[in-house]
């Protein structure tokens, strides 16, 4: 294997066991926020 | 502003300048110079990109924009985080594999040299016009401050910045910005914190919520479908990607912020940790602007907030018109205030016919007020018709002049002036690198030594900077500056994003079919922006996919005429 490419597959997040737990995290607190925006627009409407 | 608000201001303007050419030192080539160390941990990386991306501009424009609009001006950050995830699964590997010093230098290694041309052409084009932008937002400061001429002002601080970038290189542009980054968030919090003290003392955040809330300033999200809807959750979730996209995947002046990282995970920690507290930031920051709002309630607010136009129009042939249209302003704010003490009584007594007649009396008189306002534009136009009669970048401006204590004003100006210093530099420094090895030294002079193409930087950062201020003397007849710097972003970003996605994934696409694809792309989204009243952020993806389309139906056809061509042969 290529030095470079073996430098990319041997990158381990931190915290989780990989990249998806970190990209999961990202999505659901957008998701998150757009709940909870929605829910203070449609409070005032 | 007193004696200790300069003392503040200007010992920051001269560390900054100090500290940019104390880190020079040791640039002796242009790799140092343009690139820096890949040393960064991943939080600089997250602080430098959203340092990179929130300058003055954000910190001035977009209090007025929910002052005056609302906070619906957040949903245009809905796509970003979903950006960040695209860019850490595709781009940040395969630049780091192909150890690129510009995002540009890729597009030859896939395509050829004029695809790697145009696509540092365009972000040249579109970059140099931000960074007019982005000094022009701190010079506005001055102008008002103290009735500077704009022009000359302009002049000044883009001096400073650009002395400042010349000598310190991208090794000083990362270093302060972390820093900076730190400042401007203490300015936001500080500001937030000072505001809410300075309101009437038997409001409580409750109270100020709900004022804010009833007066249509927290609508914050729109599900509702409209091209020409200028935010709303569709134009957020995918203009915003796409803006986002190309943005964080194409500019240099962020692609050079996350390449910095030491690692692939360092780059993607960064980028992610913008996707998780860009939108929480700009709301806080779009939160002082309705802060503001419920403050003007409870304080005499002026009916148009750039005191440089108003002071002109005292002294002109309109004043008599101005002075009964700011008598009649008043008296809608007085009643504006008591309805929002009626709204209030409503909410502590929990009377919801009380609370229902407050707020539609208080909607009638922001109406009014509004038009009143929109009065007061045209009278500043009529008045002199070179001014600025949109004065939302000056709102959150005359409250920090008019009501802060001494000492203050002085830091938070400061802030505004480090954080567009911390963007523009970066910005000069990105347009100088992709012009140094994209242009010159691959295309105009390969057999330069390394003291020439550092020379070489140097200058070109210089006449970048130029050109930048000249840009930012135009600046005022563009509105809201915040938008002002996203259209033109829009303008380009779809084309540019689509000739990377082509080379990302449809490897089919050669080199020529991308070219004259992106040609065409970048003739409609110009059209649309001209002819049509489609909204901006929707050219991103307009642009994309015309690239796209068309890259794949003249790659088609080029193959089919080589296989007619090998069959007659």
């Amino acid at each position: 294997m290529p030095e470079s490419n073996m430098s990319i597959n041997d990158e381990k997040p931190p915290l989780f066991k990989s990249w998806k737990g970190w990209y999961i995290v990202t999505i659901s607190i957008l998701i998150i926020q757009v709940v909870i925006y929605y829910l203070i627009t449609e409070s005032f409407k | 502003m007193s004696g200790l608000d300069w003392l503040v201001l200007l010992s920051t303007l001269l560390f900054i300048t100090v500290y940019g050419i104390y880190k020079s030192r040791g640039n002796k080539n242009i790799e140092g110079y343009l690139l820096g160390n890949k040393s960064m941990p991943w939080y600089a990386v997250g602080l430098s990109i959203m340092a990179t991306q929130a300058s003055a501009i954000t910190f001035l424009s977009a209090p007025g924009q929910a002052f005056t609009d609302g906070m619906r001006f957040v949903q245009f950050y809905f796509g970003l985080p979903l950006a960040m995830v695209v860019l850490s699964i595709t781009v940040v590997p395969i630049f780091h594999r192909l150890k690129v010093f510009t995002a540009y230098e890729y597009l030859e290694q896939r395509f050829d040299l004029k695809t790697r041309s145009l696509g540092a052409f365009l972000f040249l084009i579109q970059r140099g016009l931000a960074a007019g932008l982005t000094i022009y937002a701190p010079a506005i400061i001055l102008s008002s401050l103290l009735g500077w001429n704009i022009y000359l002002t302009n002049i000044f601080i883009g001096g400073i910045v650009v002395l400042y970038t010349v000598a310190g290189g991208t090794r000083a542009v990362s270093y302060t910005q972390l820093g900076q980054m730190i400042i401007i968030l203490s300015g936001i919090g500080l500001s937030a914190i000072l505001l809410f003290k300075m309101l009437p003392d038997n409001l409580t955040f409750t109270h100020v919520v709900n004022i804010a809330g009833k007066a249509g300033k927290l609508n914050l999200v729109d599900f509702s479908f409209d091209l020409n809807n200028r935010y709303n959750v569709w134009s957020g979730v995918i203009g915003g990607f796409f803006l986002a996209l190309s943005y964080f995947g194409t500019d240099q002046s962020q692609v050079g912020r996350y390449l910095s990282g030491k690692s692939i995970a360092q780059s993607r920690l960064g980028l992610l940790f913008n996707g998780i507290v860009k939108i929480p930031m700009q709301l806080c920051i779009l939160f002082i602007g309705a802060l503001l709002y419920v403050f003007y309630i409870f304080q005499p607010q002026p009916i148009f907030f750039n005191r440089v136009e108003t002071d002109k129009l005292q002294q002109g042939i309109y004043k008599k018109e101005f002075s009964v249209l700011e008598s009649n302003f008043s008296t809608i704010q007085k009643i504006k205030r008591n309805e929002a003490l009626n709204l209030v009584e409503g909410l502590d007594a929990n009377d919801e016919s009380i609370i229902k007649q407050s707020t539609a009396r208080l909607i009638e008189q922001n109406i009014a007020a509004d038009s009143m306002r929109q009065s007061a534009r045209e009278l500043v136009k009529k008045n002199d018709p070179a001014s600025d009669s949109n004065d939302t970048n000056y709102i959150f401006l005359r409250f920090v002049i008019d009501y802060l204590p001494a000492g203050v004003i002085g830091l938070l100006i400061a802030v505004i002036f480090s954080a567009s210093m911390s963007s523009t530099s970066s910005e000069l420094n990105a347009l100088a690198s992709t012009f140094i090895v994209d242009i010159y030294k691959r295309s105009i002079n390969q057999k330069g030594n390394p003291q020439h193409y550092l020379n070489a930087s140097k200058w070109a950062t210089v006449c970048w900077g130029i050109y930048a201020i000249a840009v930012a003397e135009f600046a005022n007849r563009l509105g809201s500056l915040i938008e002002a710097v996203n259209i033109l972003g829009s303008l380009f970003y779809g084309t540019i994003l689509g000739i990377f996605l082509v080379g990302f994934y449809i490897k089919y696409i050669r080199g020529t079919a991308v070219f004259f694809a992106a040609l065409i792309a970048e003739v409609v989204v110009i059209c649309c922006y001209k002819f049509t009243a489609i909204s901006f952020l929707w050219y991103n993806v307009i642009g994309c996919f015309i690239v796209v389309i068309i890259a794949l139906l003249f790659q088609f056809l080029e193959n089919k005429n080589e296989t007619k061509k090998s069959r007659s042969l």
